[in-house]
């Protein structure tokens, strides 16, 4: 027989606690509480309606609520009459409540409740008070902790408790606008842990929130407190005065990295627990010294502290220890603290703002642009700093401006910054915006000729649609980077001069014609960097052209929203410096490349537009000259990687002409295609003489050897060093293979596994297949086989 | 084997003598340019740089000279272990040294610190920790955030 209830709901694993079940609490000495003995027998089934007026059942004698604990993701709907008599515990979790009146309606049905735990995940909107009136409570823990995944903006709720026979109090949660504690004289321990909701005006509010609670909590003898900012938010001495008279045992701890405070605010709170005999701080690096020295000793320092621990968890905390005991001239015998005195008048100045303006500017424009703007009012010295920052970045700030009247005082404060009649060139302007409005392209089309009349060197715009780009932007002498990711047509002028230009990201924007593209890398006479990811190439098109003679690094990312059926566009790239290549997208109807000497990296990844069964033969060898072309272009390469979905009927092997990558080192293939066997890739080893990496990522092959490869490749035999499989499963054809690349391996000097974690423990198991490849004849001798 | 290295020779502003390998020593550009420049014979007196903060520059370079080969990863925590052990009136000691040295990576760890301290703070608690008089009017206050609202809504 159950002798309690024990309703979990769905959502049981609804968020991962890191802390125990709040049930667990520490129990006061002398109590017996952690017993659940004395349990009244108890039918009600978990099934039950309405637990809440189990009294009001037909009566069955001795039946009666003792213990309620739900854990229910979902609206509470209490009925208008609670009373459970009986109830002791009650223990409410991830529940909703309708209004406020439900919960006191709740708590005052229960008359000789003495726990009370309720972990909600939000509180009703139209509540302003949070009543909790019960003589009998004598344990009572509010969690609110877990409440941020409906992130409320305010928390403007005020907690009345009147619970005068506490022994208990924990309170986790965000600052609330109020709390209002009647006087809990036998209270023995409390635990508080709060954080502030990131409102910048609440702050005096939160202040006075926390002097409330504390001035509540007054009577304790254990405290635990838990805060992000202690010295912010808790302003010593206490205004009204507070004496924690009965307080024996404090901690102090913030989950925060950094924190800010110091020796002098430690010792002023130690001012109002005279009778305290153990101090625990967790606190990370104190960022000052005393500031202002301590006059004078507390007196619990002098008499009855016991014990001072200083938690050491991470490397950073043990210094943290170690930084507090210094700064804090703490030690058993309570004394101490004449150290560092004469440091005042050095401690006490304001350095920072001494610091040089190019080194403020440079601080700032570290910040995000909000947090920069703000210091604007820390004092005139930062007045108008921020103005001269040279890098602005607004990411995504329209879109999460509250109310919309602050859009508008966003905007002018970017016209003022932009026009800013400021000698001051610079070096970056960035936005993004995921959604824009019509009428916000005007502006950001103004903001971007003010920002090349300041002779910007990089800009970098996400922007919906964007219909027109400034003249300017394509005949800027200053401009090195440009970045645009705009879905919108672009409408490149008849003459592009950008003679600086090095680095050219182009995303999502489409090109009316392809003279578009030619006009605009042409205009760009020293660009190093291309990257564009076209979402579509302009209609009827036969011809694609890239020439430069100093690019580098070329990205073609063709990303189609709308697949057409063919792709009949040629690319003539024209690039003999390129370091390195990349072409990801369909195969296109053919490839046109200059000889690029000096290539150190390609990146294939291509794909067959239509890939149903029924194609026609000559589509096929079409695709198959054309990807012959590409790898023919960038045969100089010294290290490749090459995905092609099907690649086995694309590249023919032997291939015709005869292809050889005498300058590859380093090859990768990857593919997710099951229809390919070991012979073509040691076929494929046969054009690379001098390879000496190999990175197979590819799923199980459904064949094996077919044909049994002829002839054994070059660089097997003298070159190969090192071969990584990224998955083995211990599937026989893939076992085929690697056992070949042992066989013949010369020269190899490691092969890595990666073993697949065997989900259903099929066998063979990873482990035995390890034990199979290592088992196997090895040709070379310093070979390592390394499973990972 | 040691005489071959090259040593620099510096001194504090507070009379401390330090000796530096060369290789460590050209991490400041400052340096790097006089001993290019060949007037490096002697030692070079650094004033406002305390042997204290000297020495901190110095254990900074080293770490950077030493750690040449390891992984960026490492360099990065190895970095983040040097600045979270210094208060902030160290911190401002070892800004205007790296500033004067310029030594670039210093330079800019200890400007990401102190921005890494501003970061998500209002303006109140900056000024509480860095000690900064707020010298407005709480009139001039008001107007300078009315001016520029959207950036006290809240917090990012």
């Amino acid at each position: 027989m159950d002798d309690k209830i024990h309703y979990q709901g769905r959502n049981q694993d609804h968020h991962t606690h890191a802390e125990p079940p709040p049930c667990r609490w520490r129990d006061p000495p002398g109590s017996s509480f952690s017993s659940f003995t004395q349990l009244h027998q108890l039918r009600t089934q978990l099934s039950l309606a309405h637990p809440w007026v189990s009294q009001t059942r037909p009566p069955r004698g001795d039946e009666s609520l003792v213990t309620l604990k739900l854990d229910i993701d979902d609206d509470m709907n209490l009925p208008c009459k609670v009373c459970l008599p009986n109830l002791k515990r009650l223990h409410l979790k991830n529940m909703k409540f309708a209004d406020g009146d439900s919960i006191h309606r709740l708590i005052s049905g229960c008359l000789a409740l003495e726990d009370l735990v309720l972990d909600l995940p939000e509180l009703p909107k139209n509540m302003s008070n949070l009543n909790i009136h019960s003589l009998s409570l004598k344990r009572l823990a509010l969690d609110f902790l877990y409440m941020f995944t409906f992130f409320p903006l305010v928390f403007n709720y005020t907690f009345v408790i009147n619970a005068p026979n506490l022994v208990y109090f924990k309170y986790a949660g965000p600052i609330a606008e109020g709390y209002c504690l009647s006087n809990m004289n036998s209270l023995e321990k409390a635990d508080v842990e709060v954080y502030r909701l990131d409102d910048v005006n609440l702050e005096s509010r939160a202040i006075a929130a926390i002097s409330n609670l504390l001035q509540g909590l007054c009577n304790v003898k254990s405290l635990h407190f838990s805060l992000e900012q202690p010295e912010m938010l808790i302003r010593v001495p206490f205004e009204p005065v507070i004496g924690f008279h009965n307080l024996v045992e404090f901690e102090l701890k913030t989950h925060k990295e950094y924190c800010d405070w110091q020796g002098t605010w430690v010792i002023q709170f130690l001012w109002c627990a005279p009778n305290l005999e153990t101090l625990h701080l967790d606190l990370p690096v104190p960022l000052r010294g005393f500031k202002p020295l301590p006059e004078e000793v507390p007196p619990c320092l002098g008499r009855d502290i016991g014990s001072t621990k200083l938690f050491e968890e991470s490397l950073n905390r043990r210094e943290a220890a170690a930084a507090a005991k210094t700064n804090l001239g703490i030690n058993s015998k309570g004394q101490g603290l004449s150290r560092r005195s004469g440091m005042k008048s050095v401690e006490d100045l304001d350095k920072i703002s001494s610091l040089p303006d190019h080194i403020l500017c440079h601080i700032l424009s570290l910040l995000p642009t909000k947090d920069a703007v703000r210091t604007s009012v820390i004092s005139p010295r930062w007045r108008y700093l921020f103005s001269s920052m040279p890098t602005l970045e607004f990411q995504y700030c329209l879109s999460s401006i509250h109310p919309r009247l602050r859009v508008e005082n966003f905007k002018n404060f970017v016209d003022r910054l932009l026009f800013f009649p400021n000698h001051v060139t610079l070096e970056c302007f960035r936005l993004y915006e995921s959604s824009s409005r019509d009428d916000d392209y005007l502006r950001l089309y103004g903001w971007i000729c003010a920002a090349l009349r300041r002779d910007v060197k990089e800009i970098d715009i996400r922007y919906g649609i964007l219909p027109v780009l400034p003249i300017s932007l394509f005949t800027s002498r200053s401009l090195v980077t440009l970045k645009l990711d705009i879905h919108e047509d672009m409408k490149v002028p008849c003459k592009v001069c950008l003679p600086n230009l090095k680095s050219l990201n182009l995303k999502n924007i489409k090109f009316p014609d392809s003279d578009s593209i030619h006009r605009l890398i042409s205009g760009c006479l020293t660009l190093e960097d291309l990257v564009m990811i076209l979402p579509e190439l302009p209609k009827n098109i036969s011809k694609l052209d890239f020439h430069s003679l100093s690019l580098k690094r070329l990205a073609l990312n063709i990303s189609l929203n709308v697949l057409p059926l063919d792709f009949k566009c040629t690319f003539v790239i024209n690039a003999p410096n390129l370091v390195y290549f990349k072409y990801d997208g369909p195969i296109a109807k053919g490839y046109c490349l200059s000889s690029m000497n000096s290539l150190e990296k390609a990146v294939v990844e291509v794909y067959q537009l239509d890939d149903e069964p029924s194609y026609d033969v000559n589509r096929e060898s079409g695709a198959t000259a054309s990807i012959s072309k590409l790898l023919q272009g960038i045969c100089n390469v010294k290290s490749l990687r090459l995905s092609i979905d099907q690649s086995e009927t694309l590249i023919q092997m032997p291939p015709e002409p005869v292809l050889r990558f005498h300058k590859l080192v380093e090859l990768e293939i990857y593919s997710e295609n099951h229809d390919w066997q070991g012979t073509w890739v040691i076929q494929f080893l046969c054009c690379a003489p001098n390879l000496e990496t190999l990175h197979l990522d590819l799923p199980v092959p459904n064949r094996g050897f077919e044909p049994l490869p002829e002839e054994v490749p070059p660089c097997l035999s003298f070159r190969l060093k090192e071969i990584k499989i990224r998955y083995f499963e211990g599937n026989e054809h893939m076992f085929e293979m690697i056992s070949y690349f042992l066989n013949h391996a010369s020269v190899l000097e490691v092969l890595m596994i990666g073993i697949e974690e065997d989900e259903e423990y099929s066998n063979p198991s990873p482990l035995r297949n390890v034990i199979k490849l290592l088992g196997l004849p090895r040709n070379s001798k310093k070979c390592r086989v390394v499973a990972l | 084997m040691a005489s071959t290295l090259k040593k620099i020779i510096l001194k504090s502003c507070d009379g401390k003598i330090l000796e530096v390998e060369e290789a460590v020593a050209v991490q400041s550009q400052m340096i790097k340019n006089m001993i290019e420049d060949d007037c490096a014979n002697e030692e070079i007196p650094l004033p406002d740089i305390t042997g204290e903060i000297l020495s901190m520059i110095i254990e900074y370079c080293k770490m950077h000279v030493d750690g040449e080969n390891n992984s960026n990863n490492e360099l990065i925590a190895r970095d983040a272990d040097f600045i979270t052990r210094v208060d902030l009136n160290t911190l401002y000691y070892l800004i205007v040294a790296a500033n004067f040295l310029n030594v670039k990576s210093l330079l800019d760890l200890t400007c990401q610190r102190v921005a890494d301290i501003i970061k998500g703070k209002s303006p109140e608690e900056i000024r509480l920790t860095f000690n900064i008089k707020n010298d407005f009017t709480p009139e001039e206050e008001e107007e300078i955030r009315k001016k520029n609202a959207w950036a006290f809504d809240y917090k990012d």
